[in-house]
Order: structure tokens, then C-alpha cells, then sequence
């Protein structure tokens, strides 16, 4: 039934089209490979453009050094140090690249070179920014890079499932959204660059696209996660939505208030406002819980940004007074802001080595399949990202990928995607379909919408599974989410497949995938027994034990979580 | 009570009429609806605070992003919700941004540095566009004249053409002669730009430029045409400019569609001087 279905075939495919995807696209472009990118946002509205604060470049060797350490340290023994080495000396190169692209960075006069901007578990001022808009910056020029060095957007693509041929990924199949119909992308090698799964979480920062999909594909292919339990909850968040306040206005110098408007900070941690931010989160919390919150319930922090110079900020922290200015209608040089912690990051993903291989369960590489970016666990992050490190990451080791990828692709001539394997997976996925379009027994009592799963869905994370663990908790929420599954398999499509602009199929699609993700990050949490980095267990037993990763693997219709050696 | 009527496919607007704060967002209605009244509705959303671009919409024909749109702001109790290109609009409530995206490879969209040169970046506004396109479709030449490229474009052109190391400006120029003139100063672009940018300076600043190319170029001799005819009629005299620009042969075809407003008496072949043309050609001479 899919013999008319539309087939894009190319060397190196790129899903996703954030910063990582068009670096990497980017990088297998320039190598001459016919590159795809797909996506299911135009790229330009990917959520790589919300990061504020900057990205992480050591100009100098020894500040490198000093940025490798503080990185490792900040990861709580879980980062792997040849990748943040790489990450770290690597850095100039991408501060040289974008400029010389036209990327405007803030310029420190004295010094000629990019300023740098003091930011969470760094001694010395090495975020270097525009504004605090630096991720929409950075994305416009690697955007102007990859259409120059000739790679084509395919967007509005809705993906659905990786393609296997034995043990090679050969492509992908997903929805267009103009048509509805089914299309096919067959090429010599994959690039997962899908980016996080912030909107597990009903207090996010993250944008309402921020479903995992990539994750979850991996995992139904038979690709394990890594560390997927490790979710980064970023202190300041803009109460009550969890918009990002960015960590730069830490940097630039304001305080977190407690209800008796005391700097909390200093108590907690030796670098105060500036801690990693795991401790600021930990920190945030405990006040809470403490009952020094403001608000009728106790329930947010304030941020006192009016020790900047109003100039500073205007010139520095744009972003920061527009949204504050639309959303609560207060301005931070007369008011405080009020904050919470807000899912901001997702430290684990997808296995991959230092060129961006994607790892199976015991650890070798899957053959043509690759990732990069927050989707990615390449090891720099450890237990707890340093702000800033992300667009970094994004950068570097979408280029590795990138490369790794154009490098290793397989040679389309030799035919390596076999149509039957597609259209076999794409005619299983509409039976699927069918089974939520058609009215039967189930379907008799309340219908449920899968927006309304999703909505509950965030709230059983936010109570079960956000910032403070327990065993308890868990097994709460699972036996929730097991209820929510069954809700969810009520729902009902108005339409199927072949409907164009079906909105209500993609949220259901992303919905499946969440819900998915959440069972995947339940069964991680509670194998992880002890706090490490930005995951808190309040029912810690013992600590002390070798540092692990967690690997989470779908088998035979269930999540396995088994630990694994550094 | 606020009565909305929202677009939908094939020109049907949908009634609601809800009871709803005027604090709420634009954005937050349209999930509600989606959630609660009609899954199927469909409109476009990312980040949900005014950074990523995509939910612009128009309002009573005013273009504005939802997500930072109040109920409240508007006089009316009665909202009307189009697309924002309600001229060619996909379904519901998403536009065609395609149009608009391809308004920036006008220019050649990327930098071109020269090597070995300082990289200092050069400061610049451009980067606070979220390329939203509220600029594109709130034009009214756009609408009219296939020829222009558009606000954003230009900002965005203007961006690298500030950079003295450009390798491309002859090109960059060059484009710009063909799609910046078109633009009639109508400064709706400024008004509804969501970021507070001033395309209108970015395009007198791109005209400007153009005078650096060769004589013979479309942009200068438009502006020398323009430049002498007030100098000699103290006012816009458009058949002396059309044979200026396009010599006599040129003109002909722009001659017979100037042939209604000849009727209408709003061009005259015969030249009208303006009374105190004394004054304006030394005004001109003091430049």
C-alpha cells in the first residue's frame, strides 16, 4: 500500500534540525556527501534558540585545563574525561568558527576578544554570549552554514520509527504534515539530533516539541539509553510557567531571596549563587521544604536582579526584562522575580563514543547509526551539566558526528535499505493506527483526548519523578502511569493516516512517545539507588558505591535497567 | 464575555464566546480549545514565550505573536483570528511561511569573510529577530510586488553588509537593487515588529549603500533620476524619472499603464515647477 509513498534517499541523514543536527549536517555536507536534514519544526524554530546564557570557550591553554577540571568535578565522577577533553580544547576552534561566520559575540575591547560572562561552577569568566539570545545566534549562522554547504531541509516530517536491515539502521520512515502520507528517508548513515524530553514535565523550560522522539525511536530499535534518569532541573525557572531564566543573571550578579529575603546561597555552597546547578536546585528545594517560600502555598524563591546597574542589564539581559515584562508585567530593576527549578536537561541518551557512534547494550557501535546533541550521552555531563556546556556540546560533537558519519556512510549503490522492511514497519504502524480510529468495544464510556493524557502525564512526572526520589515514589508512579497507559489506549483519532495538517495525530504520536520515555525513566530511576549530580534520593541507603551508569534497554515488551562500569 | 470567530479551512470561522480573564495569553485560548473543545484545530506553537517565532497570528488584522498577546489588550470583546498570511493560508490557523523563508536567499544568506582579516563581530540588532514573519506578511508591497524582498530579509542583509570584512558586498548590493526599492515607507513593519526592530532604518541604510555601486547600476541611477528631477521641478516629476531610468524605448510599456492617471489628471506630461524651487535647489546644493 506504500508503493507510491515518497522516497528521499541520501548518504547521511540527520534527524532533527537543532544545533547538533545542523553542525553535524554541516560537517557530512562539507565532506561531499549529500546530506538530508529532517525535522519536524522549520529548523529556525528549533528549541537549540532558547538557550540564553552563552557557551563555554576557554581561550587560553591553561584556562582549558582549568575548564576540563571544573567540568569533571561539577559532573559528580560520571563525566568521561577523553570527551570532556574535547570537548574543552575544542572550544576555540567553534568561538573562531562562529565569528568568523558572523556570529556578533559580546567584545571585550580591552583584551580584543569575545567577553566572557561569569556562570554557575566556574572560577574564572568564560561564557562568551550575545545578549542573552546566544542560542537563537548561534543557530542563525549554523542555519546560513548549512544551506550554504548545500544540505536540504525536509520539514514539517513527522518521524515515526527507524528502519533496521539486519543490524544496520538504513533510514527512517515518518507523516509529512501537508499530506498525512507516509514517506521513506533511506540513507547510508542516521544522525540522531533530536534533543530532549523536557515536556515529560509539567514545569519545564524546555518548548512543547521537546517530546524525546529520537530517544524513543532509538529504544523501540533496540538502542539502549544511557543514564536517561539523570534529568538536570535548572534553579530558576520563571514562576509559575518554568520559562528559562538564564543562569547569566547569576553571573551578572543577582541573588536568590528567601521568604526573609536572606541570601540563601552563601549556606549551602562555597560559590553561592554561583554553584553548579545542582546544588542551587537541592538548595531551592530545601528552602521549600523548610516553609521559607513566597506565595500563599510557599511554593517559589525570588531572584533579586536590582544590584545591576539598570544599563548592565538592558544591554546584557534583554530576554530576561521582555519576558519578565510580558509574562508577570514586573521589571526586574524594581522587582524581584519569582523563581522555581524547572526541567531544563536530559544528561543521558543515546550511548555514543567520542566520534558519535551510537553504543548498543554492550557497548559497540550500531552500525549506521549516530547522535549528537541533548539526545546524545557522549559523557561530558556526567551527573550534572555546567551551564553552558550544552550549545558547546552541541557544537562539537555534532561535528564529530558529523563527520564520523559522512566518513563511515554506506555506499548507496550497493542497495542497503531494503523497501520491503520499510513498507512492512509503515503498514504495521497504520494497522496500529487503525486500531485508535475504529469504534470498538473499548472505546464505549468516556473518550479520552491525548492531550488530557499528557497533561496528567506531567503531573504524575512532576509528583513522582522530578526532583527528589524515592523508591516509594516510584512504585506510586508507575502504578499511575500503568492506569494513564490504559486511559491512552482509549483514546481516538478523529482521522488516520492521509489526512493533511493532522494535528491530532501528532499529538498523539508524541504523547506515545512520551509516555513511553516516562516508563523508560522510571525503570532507570529506581535502579539508581544512591543521590549523584542532579538526582536526589531522599531514601538513600548507603552511599559510597563506584560510580555507574545506568543502561535502559527495551526487551520483549518491557524496560530493563542494568548497571554498568564506567 | 469574549466572542472570538477563529479561521478555519475554506474560509469558515468558528464562534466561540467564553468567559475568560483578560490576563490570559492568546496562546493558552488556543490550547484550551484544542484540549477541550476541538482536537483537531490546528495552529503552530513552540517555545511559548516569544523566542522561537512561530505562533504569530492576526488579530482584528493586526499581527501579533499569541504567546505574548493578553485577551485584555484589544477594545474589542469580538477577536477575529486569521493566519497571518490570510491570503493563502495552509488550514486553521498555520500560514505558509515557506514564501517567507525563502524571502532571505534573495541575498546571499551567509557570511563571506576575508581571510586572515580581524574577526571582530560587528554589533548588531539582526540577531534579536526571531524571524517571526509579522514583517513579511504585514507589507503591503510584499502583497503587490513580487520584487521585494521583504523587512526581515533586508535587516538580515544590512547585518552583513556592515562588516567590513565582506567578501560579498558587490553581490549583496547587487541583489539589493533588484529587491529593496519596492518598499513604500509605510513603517507597518516597525509598528508590529514583536522585538521592537527598525527595518525601515536597515532599508534606507541598504539604499544607501546601493549609491557605492557603478553609475550605471539600477539603485543609483534610480536615485540620481529621483535626485534631478526635484532638483529641476522641485517635485517628483514621474515621466522624467521613468525615461531617466529605463531611456525612452524603456518607458513605453510604463507609459501606457501611466496612461489612466494621465486621464485622471494625477500625472501631467507638461512639466509643473514647484513655486519655491529656488529654495529646494539650494537646499540641495547645501547637501
Amino acid at each position: 500500500m506504500f508503493r507510491n509513498s515518497r522516497v528521499t534517499v541520501c548518504d547521511v541523514l540527520v534527524i532533527g534540525g537543532g544545533l547538533a543536527g545542523l553542525s553535524a549536517a554541516t560537517a557530512a555536507a562539507e565532506a561531499g556527501k549529500k546530506t538530508v536534514v529532517v525535522s519536524k519544526n522549520h529548523p529556525l524554530r528549533s528549541h537549540s534558540a532558547a538557550a540564553a546564557g552563552g557557551i563555554n570557550a576557554a581561550l587560553t591553554e591553561e584556562d582549558a585545563a582549568l575548564h576540563i577540571e571544573e567540568t569533571i568535578a561539577a559532573g559528580c565522577g560520571l563525566c568521561s574525561r577523553n570527551a570532556v577533553e574535547i570537548l574543552c580544547r575544542e572550544a576555540v576552534g567553534v568561538i573562531n568558527r562562529f565569528l568568523k561566520n558572523g556570529t556578533p559575540f559580546q567584545w571585550n575591547e580591552t583584551r580584543n576578544e569575545p567577553e566572557g560572562r561569569p556562570f554557575g561552577a566556574m572560577s574564572t569568566p568564560r561564557t562568551r554570549f550575545v545578549g542573552d539570545r546566544t542560542g537563537a545566534a548561534l543557530m542563525q549562522t549554523a542555519f546560513e552554514q548549512a544551506k550554504k554547504a548545500g544540505v536540504r531541509f525536509e520539514y514539517s516530517v513527522f518521524l515515526i520509527d527507524l528502519i533496521k536491515h539486519g543490524s544496520r539502521m538504513t533510514g527512517v520512515y515518518g507523516i509529512r504534515f501537508e499530506t498525512g502520507a507516509i514517506e521513506f528517508f533511506s540513507a547510508g548513515a542516521v544522525i540522531l539530533a533530536t534533543g530532549g524530553a523536557g515536556a515529560l514535565f509539567d514545569i519545564t523550560s524546555n518548548g512543547i516539541g521537546s517530546t524525546g522522539d529520537g530517544a524513543a525511536m532509538a529504544l523501540r530499535a533496540g538502542v539502549p539509553l544511557r543514564d536517561w534518569e539523570l534529568i538536570q532541573f535548572h534553579p530558576t525557572g520563571l514562576y509559575p510557567s518554568g520559562f528559562l531564566i538564564s543562569e547569566a543573571a547569576r553571573g551578572e550578579g543577582a541573588i536568590l531571596r528567601n521568604k526573609n529575603m536572606e541570601a540563601f546561597m552563601g549556606r549551602y555552597h562555597e560559590k553561592a549563587d554561583l554553584a553548579p546547578r545542582d546544588a542551587v536546585t537541592r538548595a531551592i528545594v530545601t528552602e521549600l521544604k523548610c516553609g521559607r517560600g513566597f506565595g500563599k502555598r510557599g511554593d517559589f524563591v525570588l531572584l533579586d536582579c536590582r544590584n545591576i546597574p539598570p544599563e548592565r542589564l538592558f544591554a546584557r539581559l534583554p530576554e530576561l526584562c521582555d519576558l519578565t515584562e510580558t509574562v508577570l508585567h514586573i521589571h526586574p530593576t524594581t522587582h524581584l522575580i519569582p523563581v522555581i527549578p524547572t526541567a531544563h536537561y536530559f544528561m543521558g541518551g543515546v550511548a555514543c563514543d567520542l566520534d558519535g557512534r551510537a553504543l548498543d547494550g554492550i557497548g559497540f557501535p550500531v552500525p549506521g547509526l549516530y547522535a549528537a546533541g541533548e539526545c546524545a550521552c557522549t559523557g561530558v555531563h556526567g551527573a550534572n551539566r555546567v551551564g553552558g556546556n550544552s550549545l558547546l556540546e552541541a557544537v562539537v560533537f555534532g561535528t564529530r558526528a558529523g563527520q564520523t558519519a559522512a566518513a563511515e556512510c554506506a555506499d548507496l549503490k550497493t542497495p542497503s535499505s531494503s523497501p520491503e522492511a520499510a513498507t512492512e514497519a509503515a503498514a504495521s504502524f497504520n494497522e496500529r493506527l487503525t486500531l485508535f480510529q475504529s469504534d470498538n468495544e473499548n472505546s464505549r464510556g468516556s473518550v479520552e483526548t491525548p492531550l488530557d493524557c499528557r497533561r496528567e502525564l506531567k503531573e504524575i512526572m512532576s509528583a513522582y519523578c522530578s526532583t527528589a526520589h524515592t523508591t516509594v515514589r516510584h512504585k506510586q508512579g508507575i502504578a499511575k502511569l500503568t492506569l494513564l497507559n490504559r486511559r491512552f489506549a482509549r483514546c481516538r483519532l478523529k482521522n488516520g493516516l492521509g489526512q493533511p495538517f493532522n494535528t491530532e495525530l501528532k499529538d498523539f504520536l508524541e504523547t506515545e512517545n512520551l509516555l513511553f520515555l516516562a516508563a523508560a525513566l522510571f525503570s532507570a530511576a529506581e535502579e539508581r539507588s544512591e543521590s549523584v549530580g542532579a538526582f536526589y534520593r531522599e531514601d538513600q541507603l548507603y552511599a559510597g558505591a563506584a560510580p555507574y551508569h545506568t543502561a535502559t534497554e527495551w526487551r520483549k515488551g518491557r524496560f530493563l535497567t542494568e548497571r554498568r562500569p564506567l | 464575555m469574549t466572542i472570538l470567530r477563529i479561521y478555519r479551512s475554506d474560509k469558515n470561522y468558528d464562534i466561540h464566546r467564553l468567559d475568560i480573564k483578560p490576563e490570559t495569553k492568546l496562546l493558552t485560548l488556543f490550547e484550551q480549545i484544542r484540549t477541550k473543545i476541538d482536537s483537531t484545530f490546528a495552529f503552530s506553537s513552540e517555545c511559548r514565550h516569544g523566542i522561537c517565532g512561530s505562533c504569530a497570528v492576526k488579530v482584528n488584522g493586526i499581527p501579533v505573536l499569541a504567546c505574548k498577546t493578553e485577551i485584555g489588550s484589544f477594545r474589542s470583546g469580538v477577536l477575529r483570528i486569521e493566519p497571518l498570511n490570510s491570503a493563502s493560508p495552509k488550514i486553521d490557523l498555520l500560514s505558509d511561511f515557506e514564501p517567507f523563508f525563502q524571502s532571505f536567499s534573495r541575498f546571499p544568506d551567509f557570511a563571506e569573510p576575508g581571510h586572515g582579516e580581524n574577526t571582530r563581530p560587528i554589533p548588531s540588532d539582526a540577531v534579536r529577530c526571531t524571524q517571526c514573519g509579522i514583517c513579511f506578511y504585514s507589507c503591503p508591497s510584499i502583497e503587490f510586488d513580487d520584487g521585494f524582498a521583504g523587512p526581515a530579509a533586508i535587516v538580515k542583509a544590512e547585518r552583513f553588509l556592515s562588516d567590513p570584512t565582506d567578501r560579498l558586498t558587490r553581490s549583496r548590493l547587487e541583489a539589493a537593487t533588484e529587491n529593496v526599492y519596492q518598499c513604500v515607507k509605510c513603517f507597518r513593519c516597525e509598528e508590529y515588529c514583536p522585538r521592537g526592530l527598525k527595518p525601515e532604518h536597515s532599508i534606507e541604510a541598504v539604499r544607501r549603500r546601493c549609491l557605492t555601486l557603478p553609475e550605471d547600476s539600477l539603485g543609483t541611477v534610480h536615485t540620481k533620476a529621483l535626485f534631478d528631477s526635484i532638483f529641476h521641478y522641485g517635485k517628483i516629476n514621474e515621466v522624467f524619472a521613468a525615461r531617466y531610468i529605463f531611456g525612452f524605448r524603456g518607458s513605453l510599456p510604463l507609459i501606457l499603464s501611466g496612461l489612466p492617471f494621465l486621464f485622471k489628471r494625477r500625472v501631467r506630461i507638461r512639466p509643473v515647477f514647484s513655486k519655491n524651487i529656488r529654495e529646494i535647489r539650494k537646499l540641495l546644493e547645501d547637501e
